[in-house]
């Protein structure tokens, strides 16, 4: 990944909005998960679980340069 | 028989015989194992009418035909009998390692059968089977006995206790086994305790037959590979089950207050990373699973150690009872998982308490002179071990709370979040129609594990109301009580997205006979039928009206959160009622017809 860019990788379900593309790489970071969520038409709701680098990290979280984020789809519950 | 032991223990409490039976391969062709076997035995032997918690109710514990063996998760044992809490049927499931060394000491299942007059454990060492005196561990909680057993007869043996809560017949009171999972739902550890079974102690070396070993093996793996290379193993063995406390927060599906709201504000504070940081002191996972979704935690604010909490305690004694801090909830979890009571249904109970209290409609005088008040975490913890001793107002809320808003009267019957007589797990349903359904079609009572379908709410929309909702339930009603029936955990398929098909093959390959997942599926729909008949020969008027859930869903509307004014109106619950039952060939009275039942080859063990 270029330098100054975040990664947005939708896993198992949610990658049918991605369609078969690369995961998309924004140019720096600035917005919210939840501003990326929308741009990319990626239901809010279905997205069970953020992982930024590995953490979970609400959808309020302000992405940052080099971040790695990782949308996890709504499952089953316990 | 291939993927079976091959042998039924039975026990019988009252006169301290043991007998084993051959395995009937006609038994596994149609009922498969595990749910499906218990469904059998629970229709077929307990007569019409037993007390279930007097000697003629049965309590049947198996594994099934993935059980013990190196598939992903093959590690669920089903817990049926018949259910004090509803007077219907009950099954429970149980993760941790007791199905296979159940297996491996040359059983299939286990039917608990008869009373004992003093307290007793069932010893399990290979061929040897005794029942042994108790006395000593009575009284105490499950898991100080299970260590106390580990110690005694050595860590080889996989333990299943009781607590406090068993022993004293709360209607919901579970069994624990290694040291935190439970079979929960539906008061099979009440069944236990009338017995007068404290544990059950298993230690097993045999091997279990396998058709062909070179293809299992191969699938296996194929299995646990897809399983290791998912994206999704990395998030649910990190958080488990927590990693959705704050989604479901975000989508208003949260209970909160004695379901009230949907969400609570500062939820944040439950957020999986928030308790990994905070209590988890490792991941712990069951039976040969790839993902282990447990989490072992300590509290430095308790000085305690339990397994969780999981989803389910998070939000019914979380945001149900207004906790806000994952420590506060860890204890309540300790307080229940020690005592031997359901996390779930004893956050109702108190839940449903505290409403009752602040609405006026209990007093303080009735409450024992505790304030039950939201959030108020001493109030929450007394009560949890009120209901456990069946102190006071303990005693009331021990039954469950269909019953209790009958004593406390007012309009309190209207806010008793229960469908059957069960109180309702996570979810908030008043803006989820498909997951409003399952609750109330669920064969055990309100319980999201045989269909949750809220995934399928959001994605068609919420508040739609149409057949294919019902459909949608009906499909899940058969795939997910599956797994319950062949051992396994789902999961893996749920969550890791293990694809379904790698199932029937490996079924195959296991047991030398070739069925279809299609024919996998008619099993459990025949089960899911058998049960339903069930039902309708032990409770008097059974049909439509115990499908229905609390009048809170059509009379309030959600009062917080994203779906805030949302509810279902009464016709609409009552449309889809109707859709479901016609998808699945029952009358209008929710009862299997003659023609479904023959088509599903039942006319030979249900009568009315």
């Amino acid at each position: 990944m270029p330098e100054g860019c975040v990664k947005i990788n939708p896993v198992g379900l949610l990658k049918r909005y991605i369609g078969n593309r690369e995961p998309p790489i924004l140019t720096g970071g600035g917005q919210t998960v939840a501003e990326v969520l929308e741009a990319l038409g990626i239901p809010s709701a279905l997205v069970a679980i953020v992982l930024i680098n590995g953490r979970q990290e609400l959808k309020n979280y302000v992405l940052q340069d080099g971040d790695i984020v990782k949308l996890v789809p709504l499952v089953g519950g316990g | 028989m291939n993927g079976y032991a091959g042998q039924i223990l039975r026990v019988n409490l009252t006169d301290k015989t043991v007998s084993k039976e051959p395995l009937d391969p006609k038994l596994a062709q149609r009922f498969l194992g595990g749910r499906g076997f218990g469904a059998y035995i629970l229709y077929s032997e307990v007569p019409k009418g037993a007390d279930p918690l007097g000697s003629e109710n049965k309590l049947i514990a198996s594994s099934g035909p993935l059980s013990g063996l190196l598939v992903p998760g093959a590690g669920k044992m089903d817990w049926t009998c018949k259910s004090p809490l509803t007077g219907g049927y009950a099954s429970a499931s149980m993760g941790g390692m007791l199905t296979a060394e159940l297996k491996y000491a040359g059983y299939d299942s286990i039917v608990l059968e008869g009373a004992s007059a003093k307290p007793v454990y069932l010893y399990i060492n290979d061929d040897e089977v005794e029942l042994r005196d108790a006395s000593q561990y009575w009284s105490q909680g499950s898991i100080i006995v299970e260590t106390a057993f580990k110690d005694e007869l050595g860590e080889e043996f996989q333990i299943a206790t009781i607590g406090p809560g068993g022993e004293n017949l709360v209607k919901y009171a579970c069994i624990t086994h290694d040291f935190g999972r439970q079979a929960g739902r539906g008061g099979v550890g009440a069944v236990m305790g009338a017995k007068k079974l404290k544990a059950i102690a298993v230690r097993g070396t045999k091997s279990i037959p396998v058709a062909d070993t070179k293809d299992f093996y191969k699938k296996a793996r194929a299995m646990f590979k897809a399983c290791k290379e998912s994206e999704l193993s990395e998030p649910w063995t990190k958080y488990g089950t927590s990693g959705v406390n704050t989604w479901s927060n975000e989508v208003g599906a949260f209970p909160v207050r004695n379901f009230q709201a949907g969400a609570i504000e500062g939820y944040e504070s439950l957020s999986g990373q928030v308790m990994r940081e905070k209590i988890v002191v490792t991941d712990k996972g069951c039976f040969a699973c790839p993902c282990p979704c447990g989490k072992y935690s300590h509290s430095k604010k308790y000085d305690i150690y339990v397994e969780g909490p999981e989803y389910e305690t998070a939000a019914l004694l979380g945001g149900n009872v207004a906790f806000l801090d994952i420590e506060d909830i860890a204890y309540a979890n300790y307080l229940c998982d020690e005592l031997g009571i359901d996390t779930i249904s004893a956050g109702n109970a108190i839940a449903f308490a505290m409403e009752c209290f602040e609405r006026g409609i209990i007093s303080i005088q009735q409450t024992d002179g505790l304030e039950l008040k939201w959030g108020d975490t001493q109030a929450v913890f007394a009560t949890i071990e009120k209901i456990a001793n069946r102190e006071g107002i303990g005693d009331i809320l021990a039954e469950g709370v269909k019953y209790a808003a009958k004593q406390f009267g007012g309009n309190s019957d209207d806010f008793a979040i229960q469908v059957k007589g069960m109180e309702m797990s996570g979810y908030e349903s008043r803006n989820a129609p498909a997951m409003l359904l399952s609750y109330m079609t669920c064969d055990v009572g309100a319980h999201h594990n045989r269909s949750w379908a809220i995934t399928y709410d959001i994605e068609v929309g919420r508040d739609k109301v149409t057949p294919d909702k019902a459909g949608k339930v009906i499909e899940l009603q058969h795939i997910r009580p599956l797994f319950d029936c062949l051992g396994a955990c789902r999961l893996q398929w749920v969550e890791i997205n293990l694809d379904l098909g790698y199932y029937a093959p490996i079924l195959r390959a296991i047991t030398g006979i070739d069925r279809s997942w299609d024919d996998l599926l008619k099993t459990s729909e025949r089960i899911w039928n058998l049960t339903r008949m069930y039902w309708a020969r032990e409770v008097a008027g059974f049909g439509r009206q115990w499908d229905m859930p609390p009048a809170r869903i059509w009379k309030e509307p959600v009062a917080g959160g994203p779906t805030e004014g949302k509810s279902i109106p009464r016709e609409d619950v009552e449309k889809l009622l109707d859709m479901y039952y016609e998808q699945r060939g029952w009358d209008k009275n929710g009862i299997p017809t003659e023609e479904k039942l023959a088509e599903l080859g039942l006319a030979d063990v249900v009568t009315i």
